[in-house]
């Protein structure tokens, strides 16, 4: 099956500066208030705080879900599975991107697609990445 | 108050067993105080439900000592998490296990509606504090 042009091969690249203002707008709004991403002399040993490993996911799932036509079906029927390889920090400059896996044809649920999908720092080091199941129909097919 | 809590160490925790389970009702305010926080253009954001399952946010009777790393996600959700309206969270802790001598919990994840229809579900393993 030759993959639908509305299904593409990547997704355009999102680059993302990670700030303190955010990190702390995110610890007031779902309450992840550690010390170790508000408090930069908490963690004067250790290079400052860092954000929160859901933070960084979140924007990645917003990375798909502005990568897509139809974002209710992301909501709908959308899945992520990623692992959290290194932290990031205020001032990092990351990219996320994603990257089709497999023609649909192959997949063994046909009615989604499977991204490879990750952060990375500028120094090419993936820190986040994993893969997200999204919908045929997020596509508008 | 959080002092008279006990706390949650690896040794203690059971699995199988229910660390949070709560009902949070869903605000416009909260909605959108989640979606600005992580640049969302519209919301609801995608994992807003996922931030609650944290569990140093949401195990309200356990001291959940600090400096746990997380190591994994997977999240699923299946309809759209409706604004002004009641939801249940429900973590359970499903799997424990040693890895390079390092001591990590899965905890499962399930939101529901008022009538038991499943919303999203997901899994956090933790590489838990010592």
């Amino acid at each position: 099956m030759t993959r639908p042009p509305s299904i593409p091969a990547r997704f355009a690249e999102f680059v993302w500066t990670v700030t303190q203002a955010q990190i702390d707008a995110y610890a007031a709004a779902a309450g992840a208030n550690d010390p170790i991403h508000i408090d930069p002399a908490g963690r004067a040993d250790s290079g400052g705080t860092i954000a929160q490993g859901m933070l960084v996911l979140a924007v990645m799932a917003e990375y798909v879900a502005d990568s897509v036509s139809d974002r209710s079906s992301w909501h709908e029927n959308g899945a992520i599975d990623v692992r959290f390889r290194a932290p990031a920090r205020p001032g990092d400059r990351l990219s996320v991107q994603a990257a089709l896996m497999e023609e649909p044809s192959a997949e063994p649920d046909e009615g989604s697609v499977s991204y490879e999908l990750w952060c990375e720092n500028p120094a090419g080091i993936r820190i986040v990445a994993g893969k997200a199941r999204i919908p045929l129909a997020a596509f508008n097919t | 108050m959080s002092a008279t809590l006990p706390e949650l160490t690896f040794d203690c925790i059971v699995v199988g067993e229910t660390y949070a389970e709560r009902d949070i009702d869903v605000t416009d305010e909260m909605v959108a105080a989640y979606a600005s926080a992580v640049g969302a253009k519209a919301p609801p954001a995608y994992l807003m439900a996922a931030s609650w399952s944290v569990p140093r946010v949401s195990f309200l009777k356990w001291q959940v000592p600090a400096g746990g790393i997380h190591a994994r996600q997977t999240w699923q959700s299946f309809r759209t998490i409706p604004s002004g309206g009641r939801v249940r969270l429900r973590t359970t802790a499903r799997e424990k296990f040693h890895s390079k001598s390092r001591p990590y919990v899965v905890f499962e994840s399930v939101i529901e509606d008022h009538a038991g229809g499943v919303l999203a579900r997901g899994e956090m393993t933790i590489l838990w504090p010592r």
